[in-house]
């Protein structure tokens, strides 16, 4: 069978609406009010080192995903086990995106559909997304992303007569402990989440580093964040820790000569396309992982179950959307700190031992082996 | 097996065709009422009273909008519009409502009260205008004539937004009064509207501003105060300055157009004293002179602006002094400018701002700029 690739770009384009998803709906820095765009800025720069790390274990192993690399390094039993757990982390990220989802549906737009609806039909096109592949993907959003930044940049220009900018004022007004938290919180969500692309971008077509990649897709993802979250309290003020949708409501302000207004639905487009990227990958990277562990002749015989498994974990998962803010902004950022960053280092140490190890030992030896690395 | 494939496809048509018709809770547009505008007021038992405006669209040849009101109790808001459905018989639709009218007695027991279900709800929007009554009521707004064919809530709505040409009075909706009353110590204004007698009629009529401090109902600005106090805050953006000019043949009354406003508040600290400085630059143009016919001469028009910026001044200086000896109620938005570039300060005096703000020197400096005469030399 032939393998899957995908260009840079396209990681990129699937990289950047992957970071933006679930951002947009809820926003980002909650406890740091506003100051959650400096917040937002921290959360950048403490991630930077992290992908680093994730591009540097792609790029000991080229053409290898994260089950491969956990099996090298970690040996058959014990890679199984982080395996599992990133699975499940995979897993219940596809689920908390869909809830997300849901809930802005069901908040903002059809308070009476139940909420399974939405998420049933997210959920169903995902696993079709998923089961043509990660090549399918990245062609869709080398597509839709322009009409996504279209979006983005029209919005942004039509609620410029809605903005005080002293709204913003004073800056780095909150204490530094509950701005480095905010930043933490961004870090986790959705900086760090990136995690889980080690488990696409094997599928690299360049056998060089995906460094670039990481850090064009975070720049480029960080620059609508940042903005997005500048133009939301510049919009809203100081009721905008009271919104659970800033965005959403943030554009629901323009009025352009009482003609041109209540055009949130087009944000609504750039939410919908993003949590499609974001629930995507999340369950291509579980079923990729279920496959390896199983090892399982192709993933594709999993996807359909594993994606309605994960609609109905979205739908058991909370009670209520006060229990998705406090879950989001509260608990999750410890919760993923292990997969995001404890996990990666000690793959990542113990990569660069076996390397060394392995290359003084070619040393000696002189296989032509190494020349694969 | 051609034939299989589009006998197939014609069965998945025709089985998406009765499966995706439509919502299945959608509401016709004859089912529902629209909500124009909402008055509330205190009812008996300490209930709410809602009294809702509802347009009502007839159609035919010569379509007409007319408007009706229906009273309702409840002792939330939320149950007090959900019990309107047992008097219309049809669910009401809020997303087209563009005034909600609040009793004196309604404000001053606390404004927030009001507005959180307003806010919370999901099919109410937030760019509704808020208003309070100098009536007795509310709902009294909505029982008297309009000066114009239409929907009173829809005319009071438009009364407000053009009221950037007049200045006389506030243009708050109700996000925007939650932004500012969300600041502590920090009082805000909201449009007053009165009933006037005009052509042995009563009119609904939006001018001048109620205070608002600590979400209670402190008292009214006239038409004219609320002038002055719009150029504090900076949301002049057109309206009409009188002042006396000397002319040959006499004094004569000149009506100056504002074009732009700008309005820089300065917060200013020497030691632990805080003053404000005030700095209002307009720009008009002299739009009327009283029966006068010769040319207005470079004197004559520095002499007009000088005593311009001489009325503007002293009218602002009594504003101030007014709302800090009578209120002390900060609806300049001083306290927040403070916050906002001096955050060190406002920390040390922010617990007793209203003591701080009582006693506070404002410096006001006027410049006024006449650009032209209009049409007449």
């Amino acid at each position: 069978m032939q393998k899957e690739q995908i260009t840079d770009k396209q990681a990129i384009c699937i990289f950047i609406p992957f970071m933006i998803g679930s951002t947009l709906i809820i926003g980002i820095g909650g406890e740091a009010k506003n100051d959650a765009w400096v917040a937002g800025i921290v959360g950048a720069i403490m991630a930077v080192p992290m992908l680093l790390v994730y591009a540097r274990m792609l790029s000991l192993f080229p053409g290898k995903d994260l089950f491969d690399i956990l099996n090298i390094t970690l040996g058959k039993v014990f890679g199984k086990i982080v395996a599992i757990i990133y699975i499940l982390y995979a897993f219940h990220l596809g689920a908390l995106v869909l809830r997300n989802f849901g809930e802005f549906i069901n908040t903002v737009a059809m308070p009476e559909t139940p909420m399974f609806v939405p998420m049933f039909c997210m959920g169903i096109v995902c696993v079709i997304a998923v089961r043509l592949g990660i090549e399918v993907l990245g062609r869709t959003t080398t597509y839709f992303l322009p009409l996504i930044f279209f979006i983005l940049v029209i919005v942004q220009l039509l609620v410029i007569p809605q903005i005080h900018l002293n709204y913003l004022k004073p800056i780095l007004e909150n204490d530094t402990i509950s701005i480095l938290k905010g930043g933490f919180s961004t870090f986790s969500f959705p900086y760090a989440e990136t995690v889980l692309f080690i488990g696409v971008f094997g599928s690299l077509k360049s056998k060089k580093s995906p460094i670039k990649v990481y850090l064009w897709g975070t720049l480029i993802s960080t620059i609508i964040i940042i903005v997005t979250t500048i133009r939301n309290i510049a919009v809203l003020g100081s009721m905008i820790d009271r919104f659970y949708f800033p965005s959403y409501q943030a554009v629901s302000r323009i009025n352009i000569g009482d003609f041109l207004e209540r055009i949130e639905v087009t944000v609504a487009i750039v939410f919908i396309f993003s949590v499609l990227i974001k629930g995507s990958i999340c369950l291509l990277v579980a079923c990729k992982g279920i496959q390896k562990v199983f090892n399982l002749k192709d993933y594709r015989s999993i996807v359909i179950q594993t994606g309605l498994l994960m609609v109905y974990f979205a739908y058991t998962i909370y009670d209520n959307s006060m229990e998705m803010k406090y879950w989001a902004f509260k608990v999750y950022s410890y919760y993923a700190f292990p997969m995001q960053v404890i996990l990666p280092i000690i793959i990542w140490a113990v990569a660069e031992i076996k390397r060394k190890i392995n290359s003084s030992a070619e040393k000696g030896e002189a296989i032509p082996e190494s020349t694969s690395r | 097996m051609k034939k299989i494939k589009i006998t197939f496809l014609i069965l998945i048509i025709l089985i998406n065709s009765i499966l995706f018709t439509g919502c299945w809770n959608y509401r016709e547009i004859d089912q529902v009422l629209i909500v124009a505008g909402l008055a509330v007021d205190k009812g008996i038992n300490d209930q709410y009273k809602f009294t809702v405006e509802i347009a009502q669209i007839s159609g035919g040849k010569d379509s007409k909008t007319t408007s009706k009101t229906i009273t309702a109790e409840g002792e939330t808001m939320f149950d007090a519009a959900r019990n309107l459905i047992s008097l219309s018989g049809k669910r009401l639709y809020w997303s087209h409502a563009k005034v909600i009218i609040l009793s004196r007695k309604v404000a001053e027991e606390g404004v927030e009260k009001v507005i959180d279900w307003y806010t919370r709800d999901s099919e109410t929007r937030e760019n509704v205008f808020l208003l309070v009554s100098e009536e007795a009521t509310a709902k009294e707004i909505f029982d008297v004539e309009s000066t114009t064919e239409g929907i009173k809530s829809f005319i009071l709505g438009e009364m407000i937004k053009n009221q950037v040409s007049l200045s006389k009075a506030p243009i708050t909706d109700i996000l925007q009064y939650g932004i500012e009353s969300k600041t502590k110590e920090i009082s805000t204004i909201i449009p007053a509207v009165s009933l006037k007698k005009m052509n042995d009629k009563m009119v609904a009529q939006v001018m001048g501003s109620a205070i608002i401090k600590n979400n209670k109902l402190a008292g009214f600005l006239n038409g004219d105060e609320t002038k002055d106090l719009n150029f504090i805050r900076n949301q002049v953006k057109g309206g009409v300055l009188t002042e006396e000019m000397q002319t040959d043949n006499g004094p004569a009354l000149a009506s100056l157009e504002i074009f732009k406003s700008n309005t820089k508040v300065v917060p200013a600290a020497d030691g632990n004293k805080i003053k404000i400085d005030l700095n209002i630059e307009t720009t008009v143009a002299i739009d009327e002179i009283e029966g006068v016919e010769n040319l207005i001469s470079e004197e004559q028009q520095l002499k007009l602006e000088k005593s311009t910026e001489n009325t503007l001044k002293k009218q602002i200086q009594e504003l101030i002094r007014k709302v800090q000896s009578e209120y002390g109620a900060d609806i300049f938005g001083f306290g927040e400018k403070l916050r906002e570039d001096k955050a060190s300060q406002w920390k040390r005096v922010s617990n007793n701002w209203e003591d701080v703000f009582k006693d506070l020197k404002v410096n006001v400096e006027t410049k006024v700029h006449i650009k032209n005469s209009a049409v007449l030399s």
